[in-house]
């Protein structure tokens, strides 16, 4: 049946500074949760107006969120209550045609939004939209941008795992400190876990360590620099095609020992 | 008289018409009362039986995907005699025969009662929109299209046109217990069969809207604010407002009590 199985339910958001990883690390996450069968039934929220996650994992998007938002901004605009009513019908409808199911899992791409303001309201109709849609799915992994607010204002304010992506950089440490900061002290989402994965390593392991301890946060795990990964990243290849590798072993340590525990018992 | 009573004609024009072409029609006469509807349905029908997303790996059969059309309207009238009470119409391949197909979907629903009238427009309107009330049947629409999904689930325990039209039958009269009779027509032939049904709901809605416009006159919202921040000064606040109206209006029509809790 489509109701959500016994499996409890997991809402895991990777953020981070743009081009440390973060998506070809929730990509790797997908295919380790795809491969092991424990996903149940997996959707995944690309909030990166960038939109790389679809082509990461060779999905073809047609509809975005950002372009539902526009929809409903054009229509509010002057509209009369004859079509603001249809507007409102037709939400679900568009969010549904907006949802990319393919073999194993669904997408959802927030997108860029063209017009200019906050529209809290706005946001507010597409959050509940998306938390609706999110009751069927057991697997929820959302890939962020670096500011935490994309996801707050349009996905979800509370998620089980946060997890900060990083490279080897002082720029990356800079951004997860940040983070860390934007999480703990000004609360803009709410985490039962957070933690830091270190990509594309290449050594320095022991420095990475002790800088993260300065931050005051806990390492979820290293993955190391691979030349699969950036040649897949390279060609456009879906990452869900990846061979055996070590970036691909290190994330299914990550995932089983630290994101999903419970289901990798 | 009502307003539609020309249009259910039409249908059953429409109907004749897809018979002298040569259309596989099948019929199906149901009982007229609700238990009786609802017994012996291999599925739960109610508030809620069914689920919100039907995805594509857990799906038997596709109806009215964007890619392949739909067309739907509703009818109602207040002479009963004008409908063929308990009937269900179907025009092309049932659930049983078509697993794994996306089929163009085509559902007329025409009701009615000596005490309907255009008061009652917007409630009978609202019920077609069935959405998550059967089980293993999962229906997203817009006023044009229908777009709906039967589960292998569903399919499994034996769903077919029947099934839906006797859960939309006992959904109709349970919500709207002035209606008396009701006919319910499906076609899932092809795109160019539809087109017919297009035109007639295009003419329907034009009539359907000016009923509506009257009655939202009378009405008015409650305006409540969802934002954070101050609205006072942006400049964009009367955007949001209308938004806000839409946000009402979306939750009265779904009578979603949940709708935007975090």
């Amino acid at each position: 049946m489509t109701e959500a199985t016994t499996m409890r339910k997991r809402l895991v958001a990777s953020c981070g500074k743009g081009g440390t990883g973060k998506t070809a690390f929730t990509s790797m996450m997908t295919k380790v949760l795809l491969d092991s069968g424990k996903a149940g039934k997996l959707l995944l929220i690309d909030a990166d107006p960038a939109m790389g996650l679809p082509l990461a994992l060779g999905v073809n998007v047609k509809r975005t969120m950002g372009q539902i938002r526009e929809e409903i901004i054009k229509t509010a605009r002057g509209a009369k209550e004859e079509e603001k009513r249809r507007v409102t019908q037709m939400l679900d409808y568009m969010t549904f045609e907006a949802l990319n199911e393919v073999d194993g899992f669904a997408l959802l791409a927030m997108g860029r939004t063209e017009t200019l303001g906050c529209y809290c309201p706005v946001n507010s109709i597409l959050k509940d939209t998306i938390g609706t849609l999110s009751r069927s799915f057991d697997t929820i992994l959302i890939d962020g941008e670096a500011g935490l607010e994309q996801i707050n204002r349009q996905v979800v304010g509370q998620v089980d795992t946060l997890i900060i992506v990083s490279d080897a950089t002082s720029r990356g440490l800079k951004t997860a400190a940040q983070i860390e900061h934007m999480v703990h002290v000004e609360k803009v989402i709410k985490t039962e876990k957070l933690g830091i994965v270190f990509n594309r390593v290449y050594g320095n392991q022991d420095v990475l360590q002790k800088a993260a301890a300065e931050i005051g946060i806990g390492i979820f795990g290293f993955i190391p620099q691979d030349e699969k990964v950036a040649y897949y990243d390279l060609m456009g290849k879906s990452l869900l095609g990846l061979p055996e590798s070590p970036a691909l072993k290190a994330t299914r340590e990550i995932v089983s020992e630290r994101i999903f525990p419970e289901r990798f018992k | 008289m009502s307003l539609f009573d020309p249009y259910i004609s039409k249908v059953s024009q429409y109907t004749d018409d897809l018979r002298r072409k040569g259309r596989r029609i099948r019929e199906f006469d149901c009982p007229k009362l609700v238990n009786a509807l609802l017994n012996g349905l291999p599925v739960r029908v109610g508030p809620k039986a069914g689920s919100e997303l039907v995805l594509r790996g857990d799906t038997f059969l596709e109806l009215g995907n964007p890619d392949v059309g739909s067309a739907s309207f509703l009818l109602w009238a207040d002479d009963p005699s004008l409908v063929k009470s308990g009937r269900v119409t179907l025009i092309g391949p049932d659930v049983p025969e078509s697993e794994g197909a996306s089929l163009p979907f085509g559902q007329v629903i025409i009701v009615a009662g000596k005490k309907l009238s255009g008061d009652k427009h917007e409630m009978i309107e609202r019920t077609q929109y069935v959405s998550d009330q059967i089980e293993g049947y999962m229906l997203k629409s817009m006023s044009r299209q229908m777009w709906s999904r039967i589960s292998k689930d569903a399919a499994g325990k034996g769903f077919s046109f029947e099934t839906l039209g006797k859960a939309l039958m006992a959904i109709f009269k349970s919500s709207v217990p002035d209606v008396e009779a009701i006919e319910v027509l499906f076609v899932t032939t092809s795109k160019e069969d539809l087109q017919p049904l297009e035109e007639l709901g295009e003419q329907i809605r034009e009539i359907s809207k000016n009923v509506t416009k009257e009655i939202w006159k009378s009405k008015g919202y409650d305006i409540e604010c969802f934002s954070p921040f101050d609205c006072n000064n942006c400049p964009d606040s009367a955007v949001c407002d209308e938004i806000k109206e839409m946000v009402n209006v979306r939750k009265k029509t779904k009578g979603d009590s949940k709708a935007n809790k975090e």
